[in-house]
């Protein structure tokens, strides 16, 4: 054994041009695996710590009273992994009334919520936007206070159910993040049922709930069955204790990991506190579908990531092709020698496990230092995690490397020299070109696109209104055997298509040089095809990546911007806005490039209360971005145009256009409250389009009316938030926006904040650097399979160029043959690249049409990394068709034409 | 023992060699092809350079025809120092007048019987010294001269060896050869087939004037030359007439 291996040593020293480029590309192959396999890793800790800081309250647990909250509570909070465990009551409110400068003001029915002073330290379900949470007053959600005109300090009556008045002065306007969970009916046994929200919610410490509101209230114990199928039919008050978990004892691991570690902790605390406490676990809701999005996000990633790693080993093949004639030489004397063919496998063997242990620690260093280097958050691994991913790397190079030096060996070991290099042999069909495995792949793969596509089949399991989402991954089958299906038939086709072509081109016997080129191209088709089916398969890799990368990052922002409303925006206490001119004050701030105020309000249509959003219809689309596909039946342009044209124009939602049978132009009456008196009353507004999604809008139905009319007729104090376009780095931008306005209370967002908390989906995972990561890998792996191939032409051709050379064959008209064959090859394989790379982008895009929200309106083409890319593969096969010809002047002559 | 073949550097010489030498490999692996040889060959001649394998015959003829610089010595062609030219010079030599037969016919594989030749005559055309090649035959002309009309679009592996033979005696008249070097062109044909090669190009030979020199370990062979050089261990050891 120690012999094979010294004499697989000797074979790679002996090459050692050849063997470091063989360690090369298979060190970049297991590279692009072991990043992908790094990154993955990283993208599920992203999508697991999302998923825990997306949930405003992971636990709730109804108890039976006032003392056993606050007991329990206290017991809760000890135990290890536990962030904060507060008492929390909710209750009914019948409604509230406020005596204004204007009159006596009154609001509808709503909510209490009852919460400790610190319950804000951890617990996020509502936002102050101003004052405080103090003894004895109450804090008033946003729409309430605008509906009672109620201001800080000013005394506010809440009628509980039993109708007896209680009155608290205001210490604070909030805005309510999370009451589908703080209002839902509490049942541990059917767990979180998301309520619908109170119209009018009231905060107050739970001290001064407890000796005033709740005084005469029943209590509820656990909700039941009915209850948890009506939200929101809560009759009495829910004491209940809330628990948020640690996220650094649940962070570090995947969905499900972290799914395990909640699930362990809850089961803990409830066995130390045997039947006084049993949680709605919100936290395991959001982490199963977590779960989900992960494995989704893993085969997305896998889907990018794995042909571009099985087209670099196509890579390692064409390197091993190079030393076949040396290979040939040394197996026929070690034949010579009485070596058996069993000797020659385990000495090839050897050679590639040497070759695989070199390139795989090589690869994995490669693979740790790109994702360090370009992906957000690092490569953090343990220590056991990197060996195993070392270990991956240096098993799958190995692979590569056998079955590259096995596939060019065995050809070397069955044919001459002569025999091997004709053209024209016959070779029986294998059992898949028999079978047509490429075409049925191919078939199959476009019945599956054409489902997604154009039939509405969708990848969502449960597109109901449950924001997240659970995705089928046999989707991936369209790209995949597209993938399989054009490889096998470049396979299959083995440069046939180009024999035809120039046969049909050069008529008759070739005797110019243009047709000599041509036929000899021709006839070496097999040979152009090996080498246009790596770069091409290669080229059309980076293809799908760079448009595929530019999509999502486009739509991710996109969705972030949705849900933020622009790149950056600052909300203001009620009348700042329009008092302070604050709209302008922002326009100012250097790195805004436009600004526009925004009233967010809310109206009537029939007996649904819809938000609803004034805009200025001229600057609405400088400051943020609208997309044709957020409208129906008109363009975004269109929409905004017939604003400006009707001054009581609105947009509606398609549902209210159905339900009230609208088309534009009709007269549409709303019950708009008017802030002067506290009073709805009712508006006339004419439909001015259909609007589906909308800048900082809700999933549900809302409308857009003109700023100006709506001010006019609700007598608001005009825009609360101020939507600014950002032409600098969003964050930057936030920064002097907070600084410039921060004085007059605003709370400024920027988008880049907002896209990584979006959602606990895929689209929360940052693809950017491991883009990079794939395009440099992409681009290197294209140029260099360009310049291999051409290696390659000389290494099979050495003794004929030498023939050609010692006839007297200029150089200019040897080397034209390597710059035909390596000109097919370029251009073709761009020709595919492009078709075949659109085509999975295409795929890709459509799969991942209901991941993002909205939409994408087209496929983003990132020209310049495509320019790259093709400027990459011309200039690699420049350099190196240059270089092989320089090549071709030192070759030795007299002893390249002895060699028979 | 060294043997001095002619006079040397003659400038009746179509080609000729003084005081060659080629070694091969570094200070400690050296080995030393060819020792100090003088050759000169007469326009019109036909040599033939023996000896067993080993000899040197075939470094010779590489020298002969520039594909190989001797290590020390020069070369002379047509009075013109060959030795001293780079190889695109050498190239150019070669394409004016130089061709070569070699003992596996060395035909390209991916062009057939017609196109070996076309390339041979298109790649050599409008050489240095202006002469066109081919002497004016077309592929077609050069192929039936040698007997291969029906094989005009046979691709290499298709033909026998003594037809692929053939098509290199043929690819070689389309350079309008002055002088034809043959490294043991029978080497790998049947006595039958190879007798038929050698009355070939010596018929060629009578036709076109071309000057022939064949290197052969064949003593038949040799015989049919109008001169034999002996070599034995890169040096010459004996001259003969035929």
């Amino acid at each position: 054994m120690n012999s094979a291996v010294r004499l697989a040593v000797s074979w790679l020293l002996r090459a050692p041009g050849r063997s470091l480029i063989r360690v090369l590309v298979l060190g970049a192959s297991v590279a692009l695996l072991g990043g992908m396999l790094l990154f993955v890793g990283n993208s599920l800790r992203t999508v697991a710590g999302s998923a825990v800081r997306s949930v405003p309250l992971d636990l709730q647990a109804p108890v039976s009273s006032y003392r056993e909250a606050r007991s329990v509570a206290g017991e809760v909070a000890k135990q290890t992994g536990v962030l904060q465990a507060s008492a929390v009551a909710t209750a009914p409110l019948s409604g509230g009334e406020h005596h204004s400068a204007n009159g006596l003001t009154s609001s509808g029915s709503g909510a209490v919520l009852a919460a400790p002073l610190d319950y804000g330290t951890h617990i996020h379900t509502f936002r102050l936007l101003e004052g405080a949470l103090r003894p004895g007053a109450v804090v008033l959600d946003q729409q309430m206070a605008a509906t009672l005109q109620a201001h800080i300090g000013e005394p506010v009556t809440l009628r509980a159910p039993d109708g007896r008045p209680r009155t608290y002065p205001v210490s604070g306007v909030a805005l309510v993040t999370a009451p589908d969970k703080l209002f839902q009916p509490l049942n541990p046994q059917l767990g979180p049922a998301p309520a619908q929200p109170p119209a009018n919610v009231a905060i107050m410490p739970l001290d001064t709930f407890a000796s005033t509101f709740a005084r005469g209230l029943g209590t509820i114990a656990n909700a039941s069955t009915g209850t948890s199928a009506q939200p929101g039919a809560q009759t009495g008050i829910q004491w209940q204790v809330q628990t948020q978990l640690d996220p650094v004892a649940l962070s570090g691991g995947s969905p499900s990991a972290a799914l395990e570690r909640a699930t362990q902790t809850r089961n803990r605390i409830e066995r130390t506190l045997p039947g006084r406490v049993q949680f709605v676990d919100n936290l395991s809701d959001s982490l199963n579908t977590a779960a989900g999005d992960a494995l989704y996000a893993q085969t997305l990633y896998i889907m990018l990531a794995v042909p571009g790693a099985l087209i670099a080993l196509g890579l390692a093949y064409l390197a091993a092709l190079g030393t076949v004639d040396r290979d040939r030489r040394d197996l026929a004397l070690l034949r010579a020698r009485g070596a058996r063919r069993r000797d020659l496998l385990v000495l090839a063997s050897f050679e590639s496990v040497i070759l695989g242990i070199v390139a795989g620690l090589l690869g994995t260093a490669a693979a740790f230092g790109a994702v360090s280097a370009l992906v957000t958050g690092g490569a953090h691994a343990s220590t056991g995690r990197v060996l195993l991913i070392g270990a991956i790397c240096v098993l799958l190079a190995s692979a590569g490397a056998a079955a590259a030096r096995v596939g060019a060996s065995l050809s070397s070991l069955r044919n001459s020299v002569s025999s091997g290099r004709r053209g024209t042999r016959r070779e029986g069909k294998l059992l898949w070109q028999r079978l047509y495995v490429d075409i049925v792949c191919l078939a199959v793969s476009a019945l599956i696109y054409w489902l997604t596509a154009s039939t509405g089949f969708s990848a969502v399991l449960s597109p109901d209104s449950n924001p997240t989402l659970s995705l089928s991954v046999y989707m991936f089958f369209a790209p995949a055997l597209l993938w399989i299906g054009a490889t096998l038939l470049l396979v299959r086709l083995r440069g046939r298509a180009l024999s035809w072509l120039i046969k049909r081109a050069v008529r008759g016997r070739a005797s110019t040089r243009l047709a000599l080129l041509l036929v000899s191209a021709g006839r070496r088709g097999a040979a152009i095809n090996r080498g246009l089916v790596v770069v091409g398969l290669l080229l059309a890799f980076g293809v799908n990546l760079g448009i595929f990368s530019a999509t999502y990052n486009q739509q991710v922002k996109a969705d972030a911007q949705l849900t933020l409303g622009a790149d950056v925006t600052a909300t203001a206490p009620p009348g700042v806005a329009a008092q302070r001119d604050l709209t302008r004050r922002i326009a100012a701030v250097p790195g805004v490039a436009s600004a526009t105020g925004v009233e967010h309000s809310y109206a009537y249509v029939g007996s649904d209360l819809q938000d609803t959003y004034g805009i200025d219809a001229p600057s609405f689309g400088k400051a943020t971005t609208l997309r044709d596909s957020y409208f129906l039946n008109s363009t975004a342009q269109q929409v905004l145009d017939r604003l400006r044209a009707t001054p009581d124009g609105i947009a509606v939602s398609k549902e209210t256009i159905t339900d009230f049978s609208l088309k534009n132009g009709d007269l549409l009456r709303l019950r708009v409250l008017d802030q002067r008196t506290g009073k709805f009353h009712v508006v006339p507004f004419h439909v001015a389009g259909i609007v589906q999604e909308f800048p900082s809008a809700p999933k549900d139905s809302f409308m857009v009316a003109n700023l100006a009319y709506l001010e006019s007729v609700t007598h608001a104090g005009g825009p609360n938030v101020v939507f600014a376009k950002a032409s600098g780095y969003p964050p930057d931008v936030a920064r002097r926006v907070a600084a410039a306005t921060s004085a007059l209370g605003t709370k400024v967002e920027n988008i880049n904040n907002q896209s990584a908390r979006t959602s606990s989906s895929i689209t929360t995972v940052d693809l950017t650097g491991i883009s990079h990561i794939e395009q440099a890998f992409a681009i290197v792996l294209a140029a260099a399979a360009m310049a291999l191939f051409v290696a390659l032409g000389i290494s099979e051709r050495r003794q004929e160029f030498a023939t050609m050379a010692a006839i007297g064959a200029p150089l200019s008209r040897i080397s034209a043959f390597l710059w035909t064959e390596a000109a097919i090859v370029l251009a073709v394989g761009l020709a595919l690249a492009a078709g075949l790379g659109l085509l999975l982008s295409a795929m890709l895009v459509a799969i991942l049409q209901h991941v993002f929200d909205p939409p994408p309106d087209t496929l983003v083409v990132p020209w310049g990394f495509l320019g790259g890319l093709a400027g990459a593969a011309i200039v690699a096969t420049l350099l190196a068709t240059a270089f092989a010809s320089r090549g071709i002047r030192q070759l030795r002559l007299g002893e390249i034409l002895r060699e028979q | 023992m060294s043997v001095s073949c002619g006079a040397v550097i003659a400038t009746t010489s179509l080609i000729a060699c003084e005081g060659v030498t080629v070694a091969y490999g570094d200070q400690d692996a050296r080995v030393t092809a060819l020792h100090g040889v003088d050759l000169a060959v007469q326009s019109g001649e036909r040599l033939a350079l023996w000896g067993r394998s080993g000899s040197g015959k075939t470094t010779l003829l590489h020298v002969l025809g520039g594909l190989i610089v001797p290590s020390e010595g020069r070369v002379m062609w047509k009075e013109r120092e060959l030795s001293s030219l780079d190889e695109a010079a050498r190239g150019r030599a070669r394409a004016a007048g130089i061709a070569y037969i070699f003992q596996g016919s060395n035909l390209l594989s991916y062009f057939t019987a017609f196109e070996n030749v076309a390339f041979a005559r298109e790649a050599t055309a409008q050489s240095a010294d202006g002469r066109n090649g081919g002497a004016g035959y077309e592929p077609e002309d050069l192929l039936e001269l040698v007997g291969l009309s029906v094989k005009l679009d046979a691709l290499p592996g298709e033909l026998s060896g003594g037809e692929a033979q053939r098509v290199a005696i043929a690819r070689a008249l389309a350079q309008s050869p002055e002088l034809l070097l043959c490294d043991e062109p029978t080497g790998h044909l049947d006595s039958g087939t190879a007798e038929r090669v050698l009355d070939l190009i010596e018929a060629l030979q009578r036709e076109f004037s071309f000057t022939l020199v064949t290197a052969t370990h064949d003593a038949d062979v040799a015989a049919r030359a109008g001169r034999v050089v002996e070599l034995a261990d890169g040096r010459v050891v004996g001259v003969a007439s035929g």
